[in-house]
C-alpha cells in the first residue's frame, strides 16, 4: 500500500453520490432559526439621502431591519486596505450594494420585504470603464512598476509591433451559492457555519464587526460547493451580516443569497486592459518588452494590489524579455470590487504574453509554436529578477509537439481551411508557467492537529479548506503514508478555527503544499513519539521500527498500529501533535520590484484544436491534447480532475462567458439564464490529459507540485487557436485582433473585419 | 393534498401553497436535502428529479425535471425520484457507484442532477450514445469537473437490473391506482377536459394559465409573486394528442416539446429535431408544451420562427366558440397576442409539403441550454433549378418572432445560385433588431443574412 501517488477516491465521493453531502443550506436548522435578506442600493454611484424603512419593518414575518449604524464594531470590512463597508454608510459604492438587513421567520418573507424600502439618493455620473477612469485618475491603490535591462534597445530592434487586448472579467459561478448560518453561543460568541475559503479572516472580521475578542467566534467549513477564488474575501460580508444578526436578536440567523442576488453582489474576475509593445528580431527573438496591465478593480481595493501584481508578474508567461518594462495600474470603477479568482491575475498576464506571440510569429511568417520556443526561458532571469530554468516546460512543449502530432495537423488544417467555404479550424499549442506560493509573504504557513485515538483511528483538522479540489483527500493520504496505515483509518474533520487557528486562505494553489506538508510533520511527530515507545518497551532502536500496511514491524516481531497505539496510550504517551509549514527562500522587494517571490513553477502546456463558422461565428472544440507537471503527483485522479476541469473553465472565460452592464451600471447578464459557462457540449469532442511523472526539484511534500489554479491558464490555447482560425482567413499573414471573451460575436466581427480588408 | 408514489409506498402532502415549487416543497417540508438549489430558475440542473408517469401505452416513462421550476402540486398522481431513493443503505445504485469510480464529483454540489438526469435517460435508452448524453445532460451545469469523468460514468453504469428495474410492475400498479388523482391545493386547477378548462378560465380570466409553467414559475420564484388562480394544462386529455397523418402534424398545446421531439426524429423531420435539442434543456423539454411556447409569445423562442415558416395555424378555444388563427396573425407585440383572456390554445397544426425543405439554424453564445440570439428557420420548395416557394420565420430580430417578408418576396422565384449575401442583407433591410446581453444588432443582422444566404445558396431540389 502506498497512500500517496495513488488516485484514492475523494473523501466525500460517497456522501456527494447519496446527496448525503451537508452544505451550509442542508445543516438541520437550529430551534427558532431566523432568515435573512439583504436590501440593495438601486444606484451604482452616489449618496444616501434618506432611507425609510417602515414598510419594511412592518411587512408579515418581520422580525427586524439592521442598518449600518446597528454594528457595534468596526462598519468598514475590507480584508487588505479600507473600502469596504458591510453596509451603505453614506455613499453607495455599486449598485446592489447593501444598505440594510430584514430578518423574518422565514425566508421569502424576508426577501419579499427587503424590496418595499424607499430610499432617496443623490446620484452621481457613475465611472465604469478603464478608459473613464485613466481619464480621471480613478485609482484603488497606486501603481507599480517592474523593470529589467536596457528598453531603448526597442528602437533599435528589427521590427516593432504594438498591440492591445481587451480581456473580459469572469463570475465564479460556483453551484453552492454563499451561504452562513450563525448561531449565538451561551457567552455572546458565535458559531458560524460558512461557505468560505477563508475561516480565520471571517472570524477576523466577524468578531470586529460584533466588537468581540477574536476566541468568541468559531467558524466552520466543512465543505463548499465551489469557490474557485469566489468565497476568499467574498463570503465574509454575509457572514458578518448573518451573525450582526444572530448576535442583536440572540437566535440563530441563516443568510443565503439569492443566484441573481449573489451574482450582482459578489466580485468577479478583474477585467482588463493590455497594451504591449515589442521590438524582435526577423527570427522573432524578443529584444525589448513594454506591457502596460490595466486591471479594472471594481469600487475597492480588495485583493486588487495582489492580483494586479501576479498579472505582472505573469506577463512573461514562459519567455525571456531581456529588457522589459511592466506597468500595473489598479483602477477604480464604480462596479462591485472584483476578486480572486483561479489564477488571481496570472490568466490577464499569460494571455497577454500569448497574444503577443502570436503576433510576432505572423510577422516572422513562422510557425506560431517555433516563435514561442525561441523565447522560451533557459536559465534566464524574469523581470522580477527570479531564475527560471525552463528546461521542464522546454520538455513539455517538444514532447507535446510530437504526441499531439502538432506538424502534421497544421500542415492538414492549412489545407482545409482554403477548400472550405463555411467552416475554418486553427490550432495553437501554448505553454503555462505559473509560479507557485503567495506573493504575500506572511500568508505562506499552515497549521494541522492530528489526533490518533486509542483504537487507532486518526483524525486530523488543517487549515485547508475543501471546495471540490480533494485536498481533504491530499491531506489524508500523506497522514496514512507516515504512519503505514489504511487511509479509511483517517478521518478529516471539518476545518475549524477553534482547532487549527490563524490560518491563510486555501488560495494561490497552495492547499496540498503547504497543509500536505504541516500534516506530514505533525504525523511524523507522532510517529517518533509512538515509536519511540515501541523502541523503549522492546529494547531495540527506533530506526528498526517499521510503520507499514497497519502494522509496526522489527526484525520478525510485528503488532498492528492500533495495539501500539493502545499501549503508548496506556503508557502515558500524548497522541495528539500538532504540525506547521511556512515556505522556505521567498522574498519580493518591493522598492526595487526584485526578488524570489516564488518556491517554485508549475508547468504545462496544451494544444487545441477548434472549428469555427464562418457564417456566425460559434465555435467548438475539437481536440485538446494537455501535458501538465504535477511534479510526483500526490492522486493522479484527482490532479487529472484539476487540469480538466480547470482548462474547461479557462475556456469558459475566453468564449461564452460575457459579463454585461447597462450603462447605469447595472450587471446584465446576473443569471445563469443570461450568462454562460461551459456545459457538456462544450467539452472538447477528444481530449487527452497526461502528467509529466518528474519529481519537484523543491523540496515539497513528496515532490509533488500545486494544481489548483495552473491548468486553468492552458484554456488560453483555445483562444490563440481561434485566432489561428480567424487570422487563416488572410493567408496567416495578419493577426486578427481579438478581443476576450471570443464569443461568437466577437469571432464574427474579427472575421468580417479580414474579409473587409482583404 | 397531493397523492404520488416515492421509495416504494404511496405518500399524501400538502403544499403549502400553489407556488410551493417542488424543490422548497422537498428541501423544507420533506426535509430531504440531497436535492440542491443550484439557481432556482432552470438554468443549472442541481434540483434535477425524476418524475415517472405511464405513457399513453401503459408503459413507465421516467422524466428528469428542474424541481425548481415545477410546482409541488403538480406532483399529484405520480411517482417521484430524489437521490434519497437510489442506494439503499450502503448498496449503492449503479450510478452512484459509477461516478465514485470515475471521479466524476469534486464540490460533489451537481452531482444528485447529473445522476437524476442520467438515471431518466439510462432507463429509456441503456447504452445511449456521446449524443444522447449530452443531449440528456445538457441541462447540468458543472463548475468543476470539465464533464468527462461525468460522460464515462454515464457510460459505465449498467442500470439495466437496478431497484426501479426492480420494482417496475408495483410502480406500474401505484401509478394506475394514482391515476385520477389530482391536486387539492388551494388556487391550483388540473381540468381533465378542454371544457372543463375553458370554464375555469371564463370564470377566472386573470389566472395563469401553466403549461409547462417552465417560464412563468420563474415569476414565482425570482420576482416572489403570488397568485390567486394557477390553472395546469397537463391532465387535459384533449390537449394531450399528437397526430401525423402524410405530413399534416396536429399537436396539443399541452403535448411536452420532448415529446415531439421524440416525434420529429422518429419521422425524419430533421429539423424540429435539431432545432428541439437546442431548445433549452431535457429537464425543460420534458415539461415545458409548444402551446406554452407560443402562448408565450417570447420575441425569440426558437419554436415560433420554425411554425411561422410551416405557416401554422392554432386552433383557439372558449366557452363561447372555437376559432383558428394563423400564427403569423398571432403575436401582435412584445409579450402580446390575439389571445382573448377568457380564451386558451388548444392546438397547434402545420403542414409538412412532400417536396419541402426545411432547415433550421440557432445562433447562441452556448450551444446547451442556450437562448437564441438569432434563429433562422428556412422552408422552401425548389423546381426546375427555381425557389417556387419561400418562407422564412426569424426569432431575435424584432419584437416577436417574425417573417422574413422581404427576403421572402425578393428571391421566390429565383434561382438560388445567383443570391449574393449584399441581396440578402438588403431584403433584410426593414427589420430593427434589439442589441441587448445576447448580441447587438449588428451582429444579429450579420449573422442572420449570412446564415439566410447560404441556406438559399444551398438550396437542393428534394428527392
Amino acid at each position: 500500500m502506498k497512500p500517496v501517488g495513488v488516485s484514492v477516491t475523494h473523501d466525500s465521493a460517497l456522501l456527494h453520490v447519496t446527496g448525503r453531502a451537508r452544505y451550509v443550506d442542508d445543516t438541520p436548522l437550529p430551534e427558532g432559526t431566523l432568515f435573512a435578506a439583504i436590501g440593495q442600493a438601486s444606484i451604482s454611484r452616489g449618496r444616501l439621502l434618506s432611507l425609510d424603512l417602515s414598510a419594511v419593518q412592518e411587512a408579515p414575518g418581520v422580525i427586524a431591519v439592521l442598518t449600518s449604524s446597528d454594528i457595534p464594531g468596526i462598519k468598514d470590512i475590507g480584508p487588505v486596505f479600507p473600502g469596504d463597508p458591510l453596509l451603505v454608510d453614506g455613499d453607495v459604492l455599486f449598485h446592489g450594494q447593501p444598505i440594510f438587513l430584514v430578518v423574518a421567520t422565514d425566508e421569502k418573507q424576508a426577501r419579499s420585504a427587503a424590496l418595499l424600502a424607499e430610499v432617496q439618493y443623490e446620484e452621481s455620473k457613475p465611472i465604469l470603464s478603464i478608459e473613464e477612469a485613466k481619464s480621471q485618475a480613478y485609482r484603488v491603490r497606486p501603481p507599480h512598476v517592474m523593470q529589467r535591462g536596457d528598453l531603448s534597445t526597442m528602437d533599435r530592434s528589427e521590427h516593432q509591433f504594438s498591440g492591445e487586448l481587451r480581456i473580459g472579467g469572469q463570475e465564479h459561478l460556483y453551484l453552492e451559492g454563499q451561504a452562513s448560518l450563525a448561531v449565538p453561543t451561551e457567552e455572546g460568541g458565535i458559531h458560524l457555519l460558512c461557505s468560505t475559503q477563508h475561516p480565520t479572516e471571517v472570524q477576523t472580521l466577524v468578531s470586529e464587526v460584533l466588537g468581540l475578542p477574536f476566541h468568541e467566534v468559531v467558524v466552520e467549513v466543512r465543505r463548499m460547493g465551489g469557490a474557485f477564488g469566489g468565497k476568499e474575501t467574498q463570503a465574509a460580508p454575509w457572514a458578518c451580516l448573518a451573525s450582526l444578526a444572530a448576535h442583536k436578536l440572540g437566535k440563530p440567523v441563516k443568510l443565503r443569497l439569492p443566484r441573481s442576488t449573489d451574482m450582482t453582489v459578489t466580485g468577479k474576475r478583474h477585467p482588463f486592459i493590455n497594451q504591449y509593445q515589442v521590438g524582435f528580431r526577423s527570427d522573432g527573438q524578443i529584444e525589448a518588452v513594454q506591457i502596460d496591465i490595466n486591471g479594472d478593480c471594481g469600487c475597492s481595493p480588495d485583493l486588487s494590489d495582489a492580483i494586479v501584481d501576479r498579472a505582472m508578474f505573469h506577463s512573461d508567461n514562459a519567455y525571456y524579455y531581456p529588457a522589459a518594462k511592466i506597468t500595473g495600474e489598479r483602477w477604480r470603477t464604480d462596479k462591485v470590487s472584483n476578486t480572486a479568482f483561479r489564477g488571481f491575475g496570472g490568466p490577464q498576464g499569460v494571455i497577454t504574453a500569448e497574444a503577443m506571440l502570436d503576433d510576432i510569429a505572423r510577422n516572422c511568417k513562422q510557425d506560431p509554436l517555433d516563435t514561442r520556443l525561441k523565447n522560451l526561458y533557459s536559465g534566464q532571469q524574469t523581470h522580477y529578477g527570479q531564475t527560471v530554468d525552463g528546461t521542464t516546460l522546454r520538455e513539455i512543449m517538444t514532447r507535446l509537439r510530437e504526441s499531439a502530432d502538432y506538424d502534421r495537423r497544421r500542415q492538414k488544417i492549412a489545407k482545409h481551411n482554403l477548400a472550405s467555404s463555411r467552416y475554418l479550424k486553427g490550432l495553437a499549442l501554448t505553454p503555462v508557467k505559473f509560479g507557485i506560493s503567495f506573493t504575500v509573504k506572511h500568508l505562506n504557513q499552515a497549521g494541522v492537529l492530528v489526533h490518533i485515538y486509542t483504537d487507532g483511528s486518526v483524525l486530523v483538522s488543517q487549515a485547508g479548506t475543501e471546495m471540490g479540489q480533494g485536498l481533504y483527500t491530499k491531506v489524508a493520504q500523506v497522514v496514512a503514508s507516515v504512519l503505514g496505515i489504511e487511509i479509511d483509518r483517517v478521518k478529516m474533520s471539518s476545518t475549524r478555527t477553534d482547532k487549527v487557528p490563524n490560518t491563510s486562505p486555501t488560495a494561490a494553489s497552495s492547499g496540498s503544499d503547504m497543509n500536505g506538508m504541516a500534516a506530514h510533520d505533525a504525523a511524523t511527530t507522532l510517529k517518533s513519539r509512538i515509536a519511540d515507545f515501541i523502541a523503549n518497551r522492546e529494547s531495540i532502536s527506533a530506526e528498526e521500527i517499521e510503520f507499514k500496511q497497519g502494522l509496526l514491524s522489527w526484525g520478525a516481531s510485528s503488532i498492528t498500529f492500533a495495539e501500539a497505539v493502545k499501549a503508548a496510550y496506556m503508557d502515558r504517551v500524548q497522541l495528539s501533535a500538532t504540525g506547521f509549514y511556512k515556505t522556505p527562500n521567498i522574498w519580493y522587494d518591493r522598492a526595487s520590484a526584485q526578488g524570489n517571490p516564488f518556491l517554485y513553477y508549475a508547468n504545462g502546456a496544451a494544444c487545441s484544436e477548434v472549428i469555427i463558422d464562418r457564417l456566425t461565428g460559434a465555435t467548438h472544440i475539437e481536440r485538446v491534447d494537455i501535458l501538465h507537471d504535477t511534479g510526483s503527483s500526490l492522486n493522479p485522479a484527482l490532479d487529472k480532475g484539476q487540469i480538466e476541469g480547470g482548462f474547461i473553465q479557462g475556456v469558459g472565460w475566453l468564449t461564452s462567458e460575457e459579463l454585461k452592464w447597462d450603462d447605469k451600471g447595472r450587471l446584465l447578464t446576473n443569471s445563469p439564464a443570461t450568462y454562460k459557462i461551459p456545459a457538456i457540449s462544450d467539452r472538447p469532442t477528444k481530449l487527452s490529459i497526461e502528467l509529466l511523472d518528474k519529481p519537484n526539484s523543491a523540496a515539497t511534500i513528496a515532490r509533488s507540485k500545486a494544481v489548483g489554479e495552473p491548468p486553468f491558464m492552458l484554456g488560453i490555447s483555445v483562444w490563440c487557436a481561434i485566432r489561428d482560425a480567424i487570422s487563416s482567413v488572410s493567408g496567416y499573414g495578419i493577426s486578427p485582433t481579438l478581443d476576450a471573451p471570443a464569443t461568437p460575436e466577437a469571432i464574427l466581427n474579427a472575421i468580417t473585419n479580414l474579409e473587409d480588408s482583404l | 393534498m397531493i397523492s404520488y408514489w416515492k421509495n416504494g409506498s404511496i405518500e399524501q402532502d400538502s403544499p403549502l401553497s400553489n407556488t410551493e415549487t417542488l424543490l422548497e416543497f422537498l428541501r423544507e417540508s420533506k426535509r430531504l436535502t440531497g436535492t440542491k438549489e443550484g439557481c432556482a430558475s432552470g438554468d443549472c440542473g442541481a434540483c434535477t428529479v425524476v418524475l415517472v408517469s405511464l405513457d399513453d401505452n401503459k408503459r413507465l416513462k421516467y422524466e428528469a425535471v428542474n424541481s425548481c421550476l415545477m410546482p409541488a402540486a403538480e406532483l399529484a398522481g405520480k411517482a417521484l425520484i430524489t437521490i434519497e431513493d437510489l442506494a439503499q443503505g450502503d448498496d449503492l445504485h449503479p450510478l452512484q457507484q459509477a461516478f465514485i469510480e470515475q471521479h466524476a464529483s469534486q464540490c460533489g454540489f451537481c452531482t444528485p442532477g447529473f445522476i437524476l438526469s442520467a438515471l431518466a435517460l439510462k432507463k429509456h435508452e441503456s447504452n445511449p450514445d456521446v449524443e444522447a448524453i449530452d443531449e440528456a445532460l445538457g441541462g447540468n451545469l458543472c463548475r468543476c469537473t470539465g464533464y468527462s469523468p461525468i460522460v464515462k460514468a454515464v457510460q459505465l453504469a449498467d442500470c439495466s437490473q437496478d431497484r426501479f428495474a426492480q420494482c417496475e410492475v408495483e410502480l406500474i400498479n401505484s401509478l394506475k391506482q394514482l391515476q385520477n388523482s389530482t391536486a387539492s391545493v388551494v388556487g391550483f386547477h388540473q381540468p381533465r377536459t378542454l371544457e372543463a378548462l375553458c370554464e375555469l378560465k371564463s370564470e377566472h380570466p386573470e389566472a395563469i394559465l401553466l403549461s409547462g409553467g417552465t417560464d412563468w414559475m420563474l415569476r414565482a420564484t425570482q420576482g416572489l409573486e403570488q397568485v390567486e388562480t394557477l390553472i395546469s394544462t397537463d391532465r387535459v386529455a384533449g390537449l394531450n394528442q399528437l397526430t401525423l397523418v402524410a405530413g399534416h402534424w396536429s399537436v396539443g398545446a399541452a403535448v411536452s416539446l420532448s415529446r415531439i421531439k421524440n416525434q420529429a426524429k422518429a419521422s425524419g423531420f430533421h429539423a424540429l429535431d435539431q432545432l428541439l435539442s437546442r431548445f433549452a434543456s431535457q429537464q425543460i423539454r420534458n415539461c415545458a408544451t409548444l402551446g406554452g411556447s407560443i402562448g408565450n409569445a417570447s420575441p425569440i423562442g426558437d419554436l415560433a420562427p420554425l411554425m411561422l415558416a410551416l405557416d401554422t395555424e392554432l386552433v383557439l378555444n372558449s366557452v363561447h366558440q372555437e376559432r383558428r388563427v394563423a400564427l403569423k396573425h398571432f403575436f401582435l407585440g412584445y409579450k402580446q397576442t390575439a389571445l382573448s383572456p377568457d380564451e386558451v390554445i388548444s392546438q397547434i397544426n402545420f403542414n409538412l409539403g412532400d417536396q419541402a425543405q426545411v432547415h433550421f439554424e440557432k445562433v447562441s453564445k452556448r450551444l446547451d441550454d442556450d437562448i437564441s440570439a438569432v434563429a433562422v428557420a428556412t422552408h422552401y420548395t425548389m423546381h426546375e433549378g427555381q425557389l417556387t416557394s419561400l418562407r422564412i420565420g426569424l426569432g431575435g430580430m424584432a419584437a416577436t418572432p417574425v417573417l422574413a417578408l422581404g427576403v421572402m418576396a425578393a428571391f421566390e422565384g429565383k434561382e438560388p445560385s445567383s443570391i449574393t449575401l449584399d441581396q440578402v442583407t438588403d431584403a433584410l433591410g426593414e427589420l430593427t433588431p434589439l442589441s441587448d446581453l445576447r448580441a447587438s444588432a449588428d451582429y444579429r443582422l450579420k449573422a442572420c443574412a449570412r446564415v439566410i444566404h447560404f441556406h438559399l445558396i444551398s438550396a437542393k431540389e428534394s428527392v
